[in-house]
């Protein structure tokens, strides 16, 4: 869906039907989408500088299923930064392609089970047991706030956006995110992924590698 | 090789430029000039401590180097030096990045040298010292602690000197599996053996190399590729010799030529002469057997097969003896009442034997049978051969044991009896 931007009249693509947030290309705008409307809210600061070797358009494939990136959220914890990008595939699937660390991970959201304790009750060492039947444990628990975002993305991710951020470890390479924020809790699940089993083209290119 | 020169800011302690070659990834930047630790995550790269350099450490391999290590490049971005709880003990770790493929970790310790990774797969610790990680058994080699004691350039984590972590490694030579506990977190990582040469070369080092002190924890036995090589050569052999001996065995006719009951005369020794006997295949071999019921005492047989035709003469002797009786242990016995000489290579023909057999002075008269057969299967140069066969496999193995032992004298965990009682 091709929208223009109320602030500068840009073209802004939606890939994705579920993308409620983008990041104007051109203006850098963050603009809010009620169906066929964008309401421009404020503007995106540059991104900082990382060592990304993803950008927007960035195909990959994952399990043999082909996705493309097309929005990113960069959240900022006490100890560091790490990249959430938001994954759409070409099966309609929505995934989430975090790196951290120098690790990757593919994750997709999960319904929340009732059985998961609110954000003030969860702790480090607890164990859980989510939809995939899997036990999994918290590994740890971080505030985590956006410093920026670009792109397309399925709820609104403003710069400032907080959230409770908590990992969990589950059996061999697979791991459970939990994010408690404003707009409600949402559940994730995946694992660890190598850069050579994602296939990945049109990455972008870095400096001196 | 170095990269290209990636972003830098100024040390906000000795103004000096600091490159951030992992932007974005690195949280703790020591600088290189003045050894201030900076929080790479402030906006303002704020000091977070600016101890006194006391040592200056220059790293083997200097920050921004770049090398390739299992196929792929990898820049030294960050270094540090460890050492054990008592402080005695140091190790170098030099983090390497590609913003492709990640951290890994090249360590060195005496001289040997390890290639890291951090894994996310938490192996499986069994008890009785074993992990298991990746269809791999590892046997544990070390608890101990690791204290950072030196840090310079750019970490992903919030480094500290002075920071102290419990680890635990298991060994699966050439791998080695790494455990460090903190308060908050268990990491575990797994490491390669590399020879010094390979770590020389991916780096372009021109400095000399440390030297290498001891074996290394997960160090591979230098014997490790060729014994099982060595033990196939020897089986397959091994196999050939059982079947070359089989098939003798059944190709033997072991078949009685002749056969006779004698006296053993009391008084002087006899000659007898038997009758002609032939030996019908081309060439075999001749058993000479003796059976003769001495108790507590012996007789001895001396002789010499003739060939009517030609005269030729192959002498042979045979004694027998046999003694028994009872003691505190019961019965025992010692030696035989009977006795078989070999003759080798016997050519077809016609042959009688020439003998006498005697028996201790003033003995009494004793019947002795006499026994001659042909192609009797023969043992001797079979296990020969099992026992030649054998050396080399035993010897690697006796080679490689000792490499082992030697391995895990450095260690608390050793398999092996340590010790008095496992020397000579």
């Amino acid at each position: 869906m091709k929208l223009g931007c109320p602030a500068c009249g840009a073209e802004v693509d939606f890939k994705s039907r579920s993308a409620v947030f983008a990041v104007c290309s051109y203006c850098q705008s963050t603009l809010i989408r009620h169906d066929v409307d964008l309401e421009a809210i404020g503007k995106m600061a540059e991104l900082p500088p990382d060592m990304s070797p993803f950008q927007l358009g960035t195909r990959g494939s994952y399990e043999g299923k082909r996705f493309e990136l097309l929005g990113r959220l960069k959240v900022a914890w006490e100890d560091g930064v790490w990249n959430e990008w938001y994954a759409l595939f070409d099966d309609g699937r929505e995934g989430w392609l975090a790196e951290a660390q120098g690790f990757f991970m593919m994750s997709f959201a999960q319904a929340v089970p009732r059985s998961v304790p609110a954000a003030d009750a969860i702790r480090v060492g607890q164990r859980l047991n989510l939809p995939s039947k899997e036990t999994f444990t918290v590994d740890d628990i971080r505030r985590a706030t956006c410093i920026g975002s670009e792109g397309e993305l399925p709820f609104p991710a403003p710069r400032g956006r907080e959230s409770l951020s908590v990992d969990l470890r589950g059996p061999k390479a697979t791991f459970a995110n939990l994010e408690y924020a404003e707009d409600g809790t949402r559940l994730y699940t995946g694992k660890y992924v190598d850069f050579d089993a994602l296939s990945l083209s049109n990455l972008r290119e870095l400096d001196g590698w | 090789m170095a990269g290209k020169t990636p972003r830098v800011f100024a040390c906000a302690n000795c103004g000096a430029s600091i490159p951030l070659r992992a932007i974005g990834l690195t949280v703790t930047v020591a600088c290189p000039t003045c050894g201030a630790v900076i929080d790479a995550t402030d906006e303002n790269y704020r000091i977070v401590s600016t101890i006194a350099k006391k040592t200056t450490i220059k790293p083997l391999i200097p920050l921004g180097t770049r090398g390739t290590l299992a196929g792929k490049t990898w820049e030294v971005i960050g270094f540090m030096q460890r050492t054990d709880g008592s402080g005695r003990y140091p190790w170098r770790e030099y983090l390497l990045f590609n913003p492709y493929y990640g951290f890994r970790w090249l360590t060195e310790a005496d001289g040997h040298w390890n290639f890291v990774r951090m894994i996310k797969e938490m192996p499986e610790v069994g008890t009785a010292g074993m992990a298991t990680y990746d269809w791999l058994n590892f046997r544990l080699f070390h608890r101990g602690k690791a204290k950072v004691a030196y840090v310079l350039g750019e970490f992903y984590w919030r480094v500290k000197v002075g920071e102290t972590v419990d680890v635990e490694d298991y060994v699966s030579p050439p791998r080695i599996l790494s455990a460090e506990k903190s308060a908050q977190e268990i990491t575990w990582s797994v490491g390669e053996y590399l020879a010094p040469e390979v770590v020389k070369q991916a780096f372009g080092i021109k400095r000399a190399m440390p030297l290498q002190k001891g074996i290394a924890p997960n160090q591979e036995a230098p014997l490790k590729t060729i014994r099982p090589k060595v033990n196939r050569l020897a089986w397959l052999f091994l196999g050939v010799a059982c079947l070359l001996q089989l098939s003798s065995c059944v190709a033997s006719p072991n078949r009685e030529i002749f056969r006779a009951t004698y006296h053993v005369s009391p008084d002087a020794a006899q000659v007898r002469v038997t009758p002609p006997f032939s030996v019908p295949s081309r060439m075999t071999n001749l058993s000479i057997r003796i059976d003769a019921p001495v108790q507590d005492s012996w007789v001895v047989m001396e002789g010499e097969l003739v060939n009517d035709r030609t005269g030729e003469i192959r002498p042979f002797s045979k004694e027998v003896e046999y003694y028994s009786g009872y003691d505190s242990d019961g019965f025992w016995s010692e030696g035989s009442q009977s006795g078989t000489v070999y003759l080798a290579s016997v050519p077809r023909g016609t042959y009688h034997l020439n003998f006498q057999v005697s028996g201790p002075a003033g003995s009494q008269s004793l019947p002795y049978a006499l026994e001659v057969r042909r192609g009797v299967p023969r043992w001797p140069n079979f296990f020969l051969a099992i026992a030649l066969l054998g050396i080399w496999p035993i010897w690697l193995w006796w080679k490689d044991r000792s490499f082992e032992i030697a391995r895990w004298s450095e260690s608390d965990y050793s398999p092996y009896p340590t010790g008095d009682d496992d020397e000579d």
